[in-house]
């Protein structure tokens, strides 16, 4: 089914839903993807995805529903509708009656150059094939000491997103990306070292299957010969991608529905220095480049920048404008389709860099340890609900600004408000891992960490 | 059924156009649903409608995978031919065999289904425990329960004749509390499942759960954090059988084995633990939460004893896996749905009972901790370095449980951290969870009595 396909069935569900007093709004998502992998020099997986998602929203007097299918014909999305519809209604008798969720009317698509770029479609399947070989082979070739490569994948595929509702609004935009990444496993003796590199970037120039394996090579072995810390409170440096997997157990935080629902830390502190004054951090979906970019939110509202910290002092909650207008705070346009509502997420974050080099925030102090790498997922070590996390990490011991031994084994712990307060030195360094925060390395002193007793 | 046989051998036959030696339907259709309260007033009463499909072709143990959502026999004919057209330059080397369909599941029961329930019912449930739990305590600041269904049907049908179709219901509820006290917070929560009964939740113990969970979130507020460093650790049964799933599960699954990037790809058939340690995935439990009688390959579960008496006896084993290592499946396919292509996978994988009391495991400890409750885990198979959290945790100190704790983290090396289980209860209890790896999050059931662990890296404050 084609997008005036889709808009023909959505007229007839519009008749439908006028009878039922009920307002109505559709969001297609149509892509397109492909990757492919190796495995010990033979094609190892080649997978190619057409799939297409609507998710009907319906207003009914003050109360909403959400109903998704992944089957778009005219019956199935009639049914779609009504099973919204009943939830709106199933959903009523709970809902404030000052509360009145309301459809987005205006089509203010921001223009995004660069954010659909099909140079990939001209690159034949078989160098897409070898790009993927290359990403295996290029780390196993780089050294003796590289055992396998545990995972690695070339990828692309493009989306359109389409957004309709009974106030007459309708737009559209498509994106793309390409994905490469190597992880690999080093081994010396009988200790074993993995490690990996990850790209993103929506212009297939850009993607080096050959540069991303021998990097995730290089990070593997760098990793080999390591001992184990002693335990204590060390300054440490946070690489920025180290930086970023952290600083998801914050987002949640600035979202206004979670302020709604007083689960945010940051509940009464806008305009309060929360954080180090060196930190400036921002909401930002005009980033072309970065996959959080969209041009309007999961309602329709035009994409734009929100300071989220300004030179330490918290600023603004994200907000839908349901939120908005509830908790009377700016729109920020940043509504997220949820599970059965609309919901608040980040687009792009990007904490803007510093003055000092890498090498001057790890010559800070004595001794510091440099965090390069998180063991395992923020899930089996973190709370969201305290910001406390605990978790197993590798990076190297610094001594006088010099390089020593590897470091692994060990834990690295902390509560990461707390953390964010106490950042005494920001790097002039961002990450480029196809993360869709971008981050500096971080200098913060009085890290715990749990090694060798 | 959900494709006609005939269109399914065309669609079979055609993906088989360029010399594929193995080809491969999955069909799905899903329904789901989330119901969840915020403020003691329901939030959500979302439904999703998954309907897709998969084709799989081996080339020896090059693997294909084309996904659509056009169940007609166009949509499935393009996306076949597009399948066989990743390799463009081979020419049929077989037909498929006649399909033969199997007997439907009777390992869940299909009597009544989630959307034939009226919601009320299930609201009036929800509220109960956000009210139940509210009561327990002033310090109760917020609860988010929440019902997940799932109903999963499926269709498999492959080129060697193999035709199956299967339903899996997935019901679980979902209780958070936050609680609060002089400007410190905490949250808990707990899930209780069934695949069988979609009003399972009536039978549950409201005030139990509600009483539990507060009193873990209070215990947890006031605590400590844990202390850092190398200790001895009892692990409690239940969700404590987290730490096998991670430390040795994941790299037992022949995803992982055969291109020998796990610790134990060279191990079976060694001693690797004491012989207390015997260890299982039983993809056969009556109403076991990871329980299927088919896998998503369409071969039957089996009970695979993975370490006897502390032996590695085998892996868990997929067809490609089978291809790749010689090894014969054990019905361990599985995916979370059409969009992801099989791979080895747990079940409900346990420690087995052992002979020990959990008093007799911690009245020989000086100094260690009780994990009396764990949270999530994850794993490197590369390396085995595996690593998860402690949600409610003690310190033993001279043979006693003594004060609780907050923020543990145990890390450590699988076939390192397996050797030193030295003690393993009687108490065997498995618990649900989701897994996600390769071919998506998966419901996994894990288990254990408690066990000692005689030395494991506890990741707390440094002082």
């Amino acid at each position: 089914m084609n997008l005036n396909q889709v808009r023909e069935v959505f007229n007839k569900i519009k008749s439908v839903a006028q009878k039922d007093s009920a307002e109505v709004e559709l969001s297609l998502t149509k892509s397109e993807s492909f990757s492919t992998a190796f495995e010990k020099g033979n094609l190892k997986k080649y997978s190619s995805s057409d799939a297409i998602s609507a998710t009907v929203r319906v207003i009914q007097g003050i109360s909403e529903g959400f109903a998704t299918t992944e089957n778009v014909s005219e019956e199935s999305l009639l049914e779609t509708y009504r099973e919204a519809l009943q939830s709106a209604k199933d959903l009523a008798p709970s809902k404030n009656p000052n509360e009145k969720p309301q459809l987005w009317s205006k089509n203010e698509k921001v223009n995004l150059p660069g954010l659909l770029d099909l140079g990939y479609e001209g690159v034949s399947a078989e160098q897409k094939i070898e790009n993927a070989r290359i990403l295996e082979k290029a780390a196993l070739d780089f050294d003796s000491r590289i055992q396998a490569v545990t995972y690695s994948a070339y990828g692309e595929g493009k989306s359109l997103v389409a957004l309709m509702n009974s106030t007459g609004l309708d737009q559209s935009y498509e994106s793309s990306g390409i994905h490469a990444y190597t992880y690999a496993l080093s081994k010396d003796g009988e200790e074993l070292k993995d490690s990996g590199v990850a790209k993103f970037s929506r212009q297939y120039k850009e993607i080096d299957p050959k540069k991303i394996a021998e990097e995730s090579a290089t990070r593997a072995l760098s990793l080999l010969k390591s001992t184990q810390p002693k335990s204590g409170k060390y300054p440490v440096v946070f690489s920025n991608e180290v930086m970023t997997e952290l600083l998801d157990l914050l987002m949640g935080h600035f979202s206004a529905k979670s302020l709604n629902e007083n689960k945010s830390l940051l509940k009464g502190k806008t305009n309060e220095k929360v954080f180090s004054d060196l930190l400036t951090m921002e909401d930002n979906p005009l980033l072309a480049d970065l996959p959080g970019a969209r041009p309007f939110d999961s309602e329709g509202a035009g994409s734009k920048i929100t300071t989220m910290i300004e030179n330490g002092v918290f600023k603004n909650f994200l907000t839908n404008s349901f939120y908005a207008k509830k908790l009377n705070l700016p729109h920020t346009a940043n509504a997220s389709r949820g599970s059965g509502e609309m919901s608040v997420a980040p687009s792009n974050t990007v904490i803007k860099k510093g003055k000092d080099k890498l090498e001057t925030l790890l010559a800070a102090y004595p001794e510091v340890i440099y965090i390069t790498d998180l063991k395992g997922g923020l899930h089996a070590g973190s709370s969201e609900t305290t910001q406390d996390f605990s978790l197993p990490a590798a990076g190297f011991m610094y001594r006088d600004g010099k390089k020593e031994t590897p470091l692994d084994q060990f834990v690295v712990s902390g509560n990461l408000l707390d953390l964010l307060k106490r950042v005494e030195k920001v790097s002039d360094r961002l990450n480029d891992n196809g993360s869709s925060t971008i981050c500096p390395d971080l200098l913060v002193k009085d890290i715990s960490i749990a090694g060798a007793n | 059924m959900l494709i006609h046989q005939g269109t399914l051998e065309k669609t079979l036959n055609e993906a088989l156009s360029t010399g594929a030696d193995f080809a491969e339907i999955f069909a799905e259709e899903s329904y789901s649903s989330v119901l969840s309260l915020i403020d003691s007033k329901p939030k959500t009463a979302s439904v999703g409608r998954q309907y897709g499909a998969g084709i799989r072709l081996h080339f020896g143990v090059e693997e294909i995978y084309v996904t659509t959502n056009d169940l007609s026999e166009a949509g499935l004919l393009k996306a076949a031919k597009r399948a066989a057209q990743a390799k463009p330059t081979g020419s049929r080397k077989i037909q498929t065999q006649n399909l033969n369909p199997s007997a439907p599941d009777s390992l869940h029961t299909y009597g009544e289904l989630p959307w034939q329930i009226d919601r009320d019912r299930k609201f009036s449930f929800l509220k109960d425990l956000d009210q139940t739990s509210r009561a327990q305590n002033s310090k109760v600041t917020q609860t988010s329960p929440m019902l997940i269904e799932k109903v999963q049907k499926v269709l498999i049908a492959n080129s060697n004749g193999l035709l199956v179709e299967d339903q899996r219901n997935n019901y679980r509820t979902f209780h958070e509390v936050i609680v609060e006290d002089a400007g410190a917070r905490e949250s808990f929560s707990r899930n209780y499942f069934s695949t069988t009964d979609p009003v399972f939740f009536e039978s549950l113990n409201v005030m139990d759960i509600s009483k539990t969970t507060v009193d873990s979130a209070l215990t947890m507020l006031k605590a400590p954090f844990a202390p850092a460093g190398e200790m001895p650790v009892v692990i409690d049964n239940g969700f404590g059988g987290v730490i096998f799933h991670e430390a040795c599960g994941h790299g037992l699954e022949t995803t992982s084995v055969a291109p020998k990037t796990s610790v134990f790809s060279e191990e079976l058939g060694k001693k690797l633990a004491e012989s207390c340690v015997t260890a299982i995935d039983d993809g056969t439990i009556e109403g076991g939460w990871g329980s299927l009688k088919y896998d998503d390959e369409g071969n039957r579960t089996k009970r695979t004893v993975l370490i006897d008496k502390g032996v590695l006896t085998s892996y868990m084993v997929d067809e490609l896996g089978k291809k790749k290592t010689g090894y014969e499946t054990t019905g361990s396919g599985r995916r979370q749905n059409y969009k992801f292509a099989p791979t080895s996978r747990m079940r409900n994988t346990f420690i087995d009972a052992g002979a020990s009391s959990l008093d007799e495991m911690i009245k020989d400890i000086d100094y260690g901790l009780y994990a009396k409750d764990m949270g999530g885990g994850s794993v490197s198979p590369g390396t085995g370095d595996f690593n998860f959290g402690v949600r409610e945790a003690y310190i033993i100190r001279n043979g006693k449980i003594e004060s609780p704790v907050k923020g543990a983290n145990l890390i450590g090396r699988g076939i390192e951290a397996l050797g030193r289980i030295t003690k393993v209860g009687k108490d065997l209890k498995l618990a649900a969870g989701m897994c996600g790896s390769v071919s998506g999050s998966i419901p996994a059931a894990v288990g254990q009595p408690a066990v000692l662990v005689s030395k494991i890296l506890v990741g707390g404050r440094a002082s």
